[in-house]
């Protein structure tokens, strides 16, 4: 294999790579016209370059193709999951440009039709890759292009249900393609870079102009030299540090032909820990992640960082569960489990169900109905004191208003004659009757209440005894092992309101065009609910089973308490009324 | 000698001089009109006075006392005038200083900060005057703004007042540029309008304001400036037509200030307005307000980085939502009105110009554009009357093109494209059409605007540059939506909303918009329907907690 490896830069993309082609001898070195060339393009979800391929140079590259008259050029999106390779084409205007240069587009099924593959035919290959920052790889480059030639149901077929590594089986299915042999030509574009958290997260990336173009007809080599360009440790691609164990690459060999004047600008890589990743009111509980979901959590949380940006002020406190065997969430608000061995692992833990027993105190226009937290001893008396306090200031105002009206009636009586007070004095004794009295009433209501609430607390206690779960509603799983492409974002638009998500259904809507997102089946999500539901009312019966005869015989007693409590102070306070009235009669 | 323009200039100069100084003395305005120099505007003294000492800082540092050098095309100094300004900073007297009386400075003009202190030194003790600026002025540069200002008054009244301020701002930036027209402390406002000359091929203040100018709809109404905390109202009525833009000085009443109603000035002032010039947009901006948004646009670096612009975009916004505080408005839309509103957001319209999300808007739409229009590389955008044609023998309308670099979603360059080039690959494109066609109906399916764009966009990427994308904007749109967005939607209408739902009418017709290639916004905004589309997206620009 050929170990050159060129740097080009220029003004323009087209000049970058006309100056590489030219430090390598030429395309015609590598391209002749009896071939059929296959150009494997970079359009991994289909938005402007460089979150995909940079058209300028995919023109200027057909450009010289078309000098050298090959005999059949074809060119294969390479898309993430769920993308149409057509539409996206089409959308970017990619369609219209390589017709120019008669040039044609193949999509996966027709580069291994079982009838004529058109893999088998192809003879030259040229590999256009867009360079940006990746958190699993730190750079996306032409080793991370090529898993691109296999279609994406092959991609994660192992992953997903042979639950094989990702990053191993990506690796496999690498050398897996380049075990075919066919000669190729690896284009490393980074004339544009996209940092930070890559195509998705638009308000965390930046484009950069390098103005640079890597390229070389060995993959190992090419890849080499891009990693060290932008100051990273090659061996953090795994399938270059797999070609340095197997001694694939020889790195003192490199040819490296640079002509380079700028200097690479900083770069921002993408956030690789998903707890760092803020967005309001979200926390994540994330537990032991395998490298496929965390990349999957991670591109999932980077879309929705953008697209959640504003909404996620509509959703209070929120919380996204992945991996396996997460600490159980503090908040019982919306909590989004995501990915398969969440769900399995997270099924008995604590946020699944809500207890209603623990009935809520509702204010209604002053009014307080219900119970509220069960409450014992201090907290308790401090809570009845505050229930009495209105009619304590009750008694305060009739003592007050009385005691005045006696003050007054007893100045009157000394400035009046014999028979004007005798009737003053009488009236004064009506109203310190009717005083008594009162105050009497008053003291008897606050008795009752506080024989009413200790009852009542009574009554909440024992009830709290006996199970009452229901399941947490506000819980919504996301399954798949790990959760492909943008797949996810259609289970958020069930779980909350169009309204509180109005950015996200307006990119949902824009990328029905050409994106397939999964059907989200209501009612088969509702009969597990019920299912579910049902488990949890048969346990919660058998666990309350033995408590129920018990309660009832104890709340019979506190309810029988309260009848004999009340009855002697009703006795009292009648007791206490004639005795009042003798006293002043 | 009086009746020359300069004479003309210096006497309104002059007039507004003597009656700062008059305020200095008297502590007391005069009833007396002026008018600003240059620009040929109605004022009073109070309210220049006024607005002088809140823009005065846009252009110079706060200490005014100023020292001016007008040199001639030899570098030799023709002119000297010292400017005296009182304690609030306003001019009150401007002093000619003998030539030949100036110390010696041996250095070169282009030492301005050398020559500062040469002279700061030379006229405190001289004047007494402890000085802020120095500016060294052409002579050339003085001419060029007379002329300017003959130009446009020659018959007395103005036909072109914002064309006037473009040629203005050229002249400023071509002697700035040169190192001609220099200012000790730099001044933040000339910087920042001569910076873009580098990064704009073509540029001219004169050129946009010019395209600018021919958008703006015909309309009528008064614009007042609420000027030092409301010690002074500034009102103009402004009429603008087809062939002019007319300014009338409104002098506000006195009883308008008295403290005998318990209503506001500016409901004074707003009723007032509407009696006597009988308009239905009626404005009011704190003029602090606004000079602190220009303030946050010159100190910007050209080219504005991305978190600088979306800042900047947020503040607009922000003050856009704030009614009542930086800016008023009588009468108020319905819109305004919360039993209108809360109707409309029973059909499921949230829209609330007071709870605009000025914080998520700028970030999300260009968030949206990157995706999906253009976040890197160039595109070509073609506007004119009418979309050119290229399907049969007629003649091609005249379209300008202007090439939009982008990078980061920022504009990076702007290119204008020759008339001649464009007009030669119009033709190029139009030669392989009527060649290719074979019938008119072969034409009519083929030959869509969006597969035409598709092949001037080829024609152009070979020919001259490589672009991207390609979008033609017609004239008569970019009107109609500066005039739905300026007055339509801010009329005194119960369906003034519904006008929003026109912008996305005009980007759904071919005639007014078309982009190739097709990106799947834009197809969005194309297929669905304007209203529902609308409806969509009101809750995005709206922060929801309300009723």
């Amino acid at each position: 294999m050929n170990n050159t490896v060129v740097i080009a830069e220029g003004n323009n993309a087209t000049e970058s790579l006309n100056n590489g082609l030219n430090l390598l001898g030429g395309l015609s070195k590598f391209l002749s016209k009896e071939d059929r060339v296959l150009i494997l393009i970079d359009l991994q979800c289909p938005f402007t370059c460089p979150s995909s391929i940079n058209q300028e140079t995919l023109n200027a590259l057909l450009s010289n193709i078309k000098l050298i008259g090959v005999s059949k050029i074809q060119i294969l999106p390479g898309v993430m999951w769920g993308v149409d390779q057509r539409k996206a084409l089409k959308s970017l205007g990619l369609e219209d440009l390589i017709q120019n240069y008669g040039a044609t587009s193949i999509t996966y099924e027709d580069l291994y039709k079982f009838s004529a593959p058109i893999i088998e035919s192809v003879t030259k290959i040229i590999c256009l890759s867009q360079i940006r920052t990746d958190p699993l790889w730190k750079l996306t480059c032409s080793s991370f292009l090529m898993w691109y030639f296999n279609p994406p149901k092959k991609r994660w077929k192992n992953i997903s249900i042979y639950k094989k590594k990702y990053e191993d089986e990506r690796v496999q299915q690498v050398f897996e393609f380049l075990e075919r042999k066919i000669p190729t030509l690896y284009i490393n574009d980074c004339y544009f870079l996209l940092t930070g958290n890559g195509p998705f997260a638009w308000n965390t990336t930046k484009s950069v102009k390098t103005n640079k173009i890597i390229m070389s007809n060995n993959i190992m080599a090419v890849d080499w030299i891009t990693y060290e360009q932008f100051g990273l440790d090659p061996t953090i691609n795994l399938i270059l540090k797999k070609a340095l164990e197997q001694n694939l690459i020889d790195i003192k060999s490199i040819n490296l032909k640079s002509q380079v004047q700028n200097k690479n600008p900083s770069i921002k890589f993408s956030e690789t820990e998903p707890t760092n990743i803020i967005l309001e009111g979200l926390t994540i509980y994330s537990g032991e992640l395998n490298s496929g979901e965390r990349y999957a959590l991670l591109q999932f949380l980077f879309m929705i960082k953008n697209l959640l940006f504003k909404d996620s002020s509509n959703f209070g406190n929120w919380a996204i569960i992945a991996g396996k065997n997460p600490p159980d969430p503090e908040i019982s608000s919306d909590i989004i489990v995501f990915g398969d061995s969440a769900i399995k692992s997270t099924k008995k833990y604590n946020f699944r169900t809500i207890s209603e027993t623990a009935s809520e105190m509702i204010n209604l226009m002053g009014f307080e109905i219900g119970v509220g937290e069960t409450l014992e001893g201090d907290e308790l008396e401090k809570a009845i004191l505050i229930k009495q306090r209105k009619i304590r200031q009750k008694i305060d105002r009739t003592r007050k208003k009385y005691s005045g009206l006696i003050a007054t009636l007893d100045n009157i009586v000394q400035e009046s004659d014999v028979d004007a007070k005798s009737d003053k004095e009488e009236t004064k004794l009506k109203l310190q009757m009717k005083m008594e009295l009162k105050i009497d009433k008053y003291q008897y209501k606050i008795e009752k209440l506080r024989f009413n609430i200790i009852a009542k607390h009574k009554k909440q206690a024992i009830k709290n005894k006996l199970l009452d779960l229901t399941l947490n509603k506000r819980v919504l799983e996301i399954p798949g092992n790990p959760p492909l492409g943008w797949d996810p974002l259609i289970f958020l638009t069930y779980f909350w309101q169009n309204k509180q998500i109005s950015t996200l259904n307006l990119f949902i809507q824009i990328s029905r065009e050409f994106y397939s997102f999964p059907r989200f089946n209501k009612g088969k999500i509702r009969a597990s609910l019920k299912i579910d539901k049902n488990k949890l009312k048969k346990i919660e019966k058998e666990k309350n089973k033995p408590l129920i005869s018990k309660n009832k015989s104890e709340m019979k007693k506190i309810e029988n308490e309260l009848k004999s409590n009340l009855k002697n102070l009703t006795l009292n306070f009648k007791k206490n009324t004639k005795r009042i009235k003798k006293k002043f009669v | 000698m009086n009746d020359t323009p300069m004479a003309e200039i210096w006497n309104d100069w002059n007039r507004i001089l003597s009656g700062a100084q008059g305020f200095t003395i008297n502590k007391k305005f005069l009833n007396i009109g002026a008018k600003v120099p240059l620009l040929s505007l109605d004022i009073d003294i109070k309210s220049f006075y006024f607005l002088w000492l809140e823009l005065y800082p846009l252009f110079m540092n706060s200490n005014s006392n100023s020292i001016e050098l007008i040199v001639d095309d030899s570098d030799n100094i023709s002119n000297c005038i010292l400017h005296k300004s009182n304690k609030d900073g306003m001019y009150t007297e401007a002093i000619k200083i003998e030539i030949d009386k100036l110390p010696n400075f041996t250095t070169n003009l282009r030492n301005v900060d050398e020559i500062y202190n040469i002279l700061g030194v030379w006229v405190k003790q001289r004047y007494n005057v402890d000085i802020g600026n120095l500016r060294i002025i052409p002579l050339a540069f003085i001419n060029d703004f007379v002329s300017i200002y003959v130009k446009y008054f020659k018959s007395g009244i103005n036909y072109g007042f914002f064309e006037m301020i473009g040629e203005y701002f050229d002249v400023i930036v071509k002697y700035r540029n040169q190192q001609m027209l220099l200012c000790y402390p730099p001044s933040p406002f000339f910087d920042f309008i001569s910076k873009f000359d580098e990064y704009f091929l073509n540029f001219s203040y004169f050129a946009i304001i010019k395209a600018f100018r021919s958008y703006l709809p015909k309309s009528k109404m008064t614009i007042t400036f609420r000027l030092k905390d409301g010690s002074a109202f500034l009102s103009y009525f402004i009429n603008i037509s087809q062939l002019r833009i007319s300014f009338e000085f409104i002098p506000i009443p006195d009883y308008i200030f008295s403290k005998n109603t318990s209503s506001k000035i500016e409901d004074k002032i707003f009723k007032f307005l509407k009696k006597d010039c009988n308009t239905k947009h009626n404005l009011i901006f704190q003029i602090e307000d606004i000079t602190e948004l220009i303030f946050e646009v010159i100190n910007s670096q050209i080219p504005i980085q991305k978190d600088r612009f979306l800042l900047i975009e947020e503040k607009f916004l922000n003050f856009y939502r704030n009614i009542g505080i930086p800016w008023d408005m009588d009468p108020k839309p319905y819109i305004y009105n919360n039993n209108f509103r809360f109707w409309i957001y029973l059909l499921g319209f949230y829209i609330n110009p007071r709870k605009l999300s000025f914080w998520s808007i700028p970030t999300l739409l260009q968030s949206f554009l990157s995706m999906f229009f253009s976040l890197t590389g160039d595109t070509l955008i073609i506007t004119g009357n009418k979309f050119p044609n290229l399907t049969d023998t007629k003649k091609i309308d005249k379209i300008n093109g202007f090439i939009f670099s982008m990078n980061d979603g920022m504009i990076e360059k702007i290119q204008n494209i020759q008339d001649s080039e464009l007009q030669k690959i119009l033709e190029t494109v139009k030669n392989k059409i009527l060649d290719h066609s074979e019938g008119d109906n072969y034409k009519k399916s083929k030959n869509t605007r969006s597969s035409i764009l598709s092949q001037i966009r080829t024609e152009f990427s070979d020919k001259i540059s490589f672009i991207s994308s390609i979008v033609w904007l017609s004239n008569d749109m970019i009107s109609k939506i500066i005039s739905i967005l300026l007055l339509d939607f801010h009329r005194h209408n119960r369906f003034a909303g519904r006008k929003l739902v026109r912008i996305f009418r005009f980007f759904r017709k071919n005639r007014y918009f078309s982009v190739f290639p097709e990106n799947h916004l834009y197809k969005k905004v194309k297929n669905q329907n304007s209203l529902q589309f609308l409806k969509s997206i009101t809750p995005i620009f709206t922060d929801l907690h309300e009723f």
